[in-house]
């Protein structure tokens, strides 16, 4: 009986092994085709595979466009987080150590660009540049990105700040430090993996970004915008495989970064 | 932002001995926050609104106020027929299948995770491999099922070398079916990350109890782990609901010609249709839709937790 029972749980582990493979298979198969084919001569990203190149690579390092548009991301980007983690930062000291008349409100309210589907957000912003007659451009992108995901470093460092040991912060107010002082000595470098995390996550996002980018953008091109474009005028340009890996890959790099920051801190 | 974040949502206000009523501090540090996010984020989401009333005009917007684009979105205006709330009810149905179908797939991963991966290096590894696809770029995962599923593309190839083009297998192509396909591998990691998060976090002495008190593994699992887990997983599916309901990104690229979703119909009046207080108030719709499902979410989230 107890045997039986034994082997059935083995067999079951066994089962959500097995699952947990596929499933993996699954989540991968769109990252490893693209990667394939990045490696081929095809002109089409189709079976049969031709032979091995390079060329794809060197195409898509040579392309101005692709440059440009690599070179207008991470500015973009770089301008989102600015803005992300100067008002996210505070915004989350606010409601971790603040009351406030419509606190609840301001909660909700702040968090909207993550539940709700990019493209109102994105259509709000060209609504508001087209009425305050502000020219789009890779500014307007930037103060889109950085005020929306102003949600998503607020978030990361509120889930630190919850988890704060309060002591330290106290025994400095005790001893005579003053609140100023005490935030910079004792508080900052306690949630400072967190900011950087929170940064991580909103630079890749702000990166990687279509649905806002779409709705104010001017004649520029953002990395994503330059795929999204090439994709819908028809032409599956082969070297988009070869920038798709590499993109890929640099987003995993900043994953793993991220990950190894927050988890040095919960240890 | 269409992306995703772990931490789902702000847990409501920590102890409230630690909360400050007034002080000069927490104006320095609100009064800038408050200015730029009302000004660059309220005041853009009042303006969608109240460009829902207006009309269009050859050359932009007149401020003429009227209920004639809410009219025309839920299908009561004449001239235009019924073609927006359809494509509500199909967009909320592909977003219902995604949310279940990852859901599905996603818990068994995440139960795999937290009970049954005893080595924490193991469990920081696997972790970790189901962050990188939820990082590695929305576009780039929406493009990758193009080359998969799109024309000329892998899956059709492997078809015409096989002899199957026209069997049932070619309706995955370019068709709501490959949109759902797509979506759900897109927000499978995700679900996995919020499922995970509650089951981590359940006492293990609980599911220990259950057991010594000779209650089988499966019911353990139905009436201990299932129930505590179900916060997570309405947490996680309200957002995978809301967010692939919402998407026009996947859709443009693997679906076909006549799989429009709703935010494609918001793209197109703010792009080549030009009707921008009718993609307003398609947007607002869309905007009432999400909002339900929090509700709904929130009010289920409570039921639970007595």
């Amino acid at each position: 009986m107890r045997r039986r029972a034994f082997s059935s749980q083995a067999a079951s582990y066994r089962l959500l092994a097995v699952y947990g493979a596929f499933l993996f298979a699954f989540l991968y198969l769109p990252l490893v085709v693209i990667a394939v084919f990045s490696f081929v001569d095809n002109d089409v990203s189709a079976l049969p595979l031709g032979s091995f190149t390079f060329e794809r690579y060197t195409e898509v390092v040579q392309n101005p466009a692709v440059i440009q548009a690599l070179q207008n991301s991470i500015v973009v980007a770089v301008g989102a987080v600015i803005i992300a983690t100067s008002f996210g930062v505070p915004g989350a000291l606010l409601v971790d150590r603040y009351s406030f008349p419509g606190k609840h409100i301001f909660q909700k309210f702040v968090l909207l660009p993550l539940i709700l589907p990019g493209v109102i957000t994105g259509v709000a912003f060209q609504t508001f540049f087209q009425m305050t007659g502000i020219h789009r451009s890779l500014l307007t992108v930037t103060l889109a990105h950085g005020t929306a995901l102003v949600s998503t470093v607020l978030t990361t460092v509120y889930a630190r700040l919850l988890r704060l040991d309060r002591s330290p912060e106290q025994a400095s107010l005790d001893l005579g430090v003053s609140p100023t002082k005490t935030f910079f000595l004792v508080t900052l470098p306690a949630i400072r993996t967190s900011i950087i995390a929170g940064a991580l996550l909103a630079f890749t996002l702000s990166f990687d970004e279509i649905p806002v980018t779409t709705f104010t953008i001017g004649a520029e091109s953002t990395l994503p915008m330059y795929i999204w474009s090439a994709l819908r005028s028809g032409n599956q340009l082969p070297e988009l495989n070869a920038l798709a890996t590499l993109i890929a890959a640099a987003g995993a790099v900043l994953v793993v970064i991220a990950a190894l920051l927050t988890r040095e801190e919960s240890d | 932002m269409t992306e995703l974040i772990p931490t789902s949502e702000l847990p409501d206000s920590s102890d409230p001995d630690h909360l400050v009523k007034r002080s000069r501090g927490g104006f320095f540090l609100g009064a800038p926050v408050f200015l730029w996010m009302g000004l660059f984020f309220a005041i853009p989401y009042l303006l969608l609104f109240l460009q829902s009333f207006w009309e269009p005009t050859a050359f932009g917007v007149a401020r003429d106020w009227s209920l004639d684009n809410y009219r025309e979105v839920l299908g009561a205006s004449q001239l235009a027929g019924d073609i927006y709330l359809p494509t509500l009810f199909k967009s909320i149905k592909i977003g219902a299948m995604v949310t279940a179908f990852s859901t599905a797939l996603a818990f068994p991963l995440a139960y795999l995770l937290a009970f049954k991966v005893k080595r924490s290096r193991n469990r920081m590894l696997l972790y970790t491999l189901v962050v990188v696809p939820l990082w590695a770029s929305y576009l780039l995962r929406a493009y990758a099922w193009k080359v998969i599923l799109g024309q000329n593309g892998l899956f059709a190839s492997m078809l015409s070398i096989l002899g199957l083009e026209n069997t049932f297998l070619s309706d995955l192509l370019y068709s709501e079916a490959a949109i759902v396909i797509a979506m759900t591998q897109i927000f499978t990691p995700f679900m996995v990350l919020t499922i995970y998060a509650v089951l981590e976090r359940l006492p293990q002495n609980l599911i220990e109890a259950s057991k010594d008190l000779g209650v089988g593994r499966l019911s353990t699992f139905r009436r201990v782990v299932l129930p505590l887990s179900l916060p997570g997983v309405v947490a996680g599916a309200t957002f995978t609901m809301g967010l692939s309901s919402g998407d026009f990104v996947a859709p443009m690229l693997v679906g076909g010609e006549s799989d429009v979703m709703i935010a494609n119909q918001i793209y197109s009046q703010f792009g080549a249709t030009n009707n921008w207080p009718l993609g307003s108030a398609i947007a607002f719709v869309l905007l009432a839709f999400v909002a339900i499902l929090v509700w709904i979410s929130t009010v289920a989230e409570k039921r639970e937790q007595i």
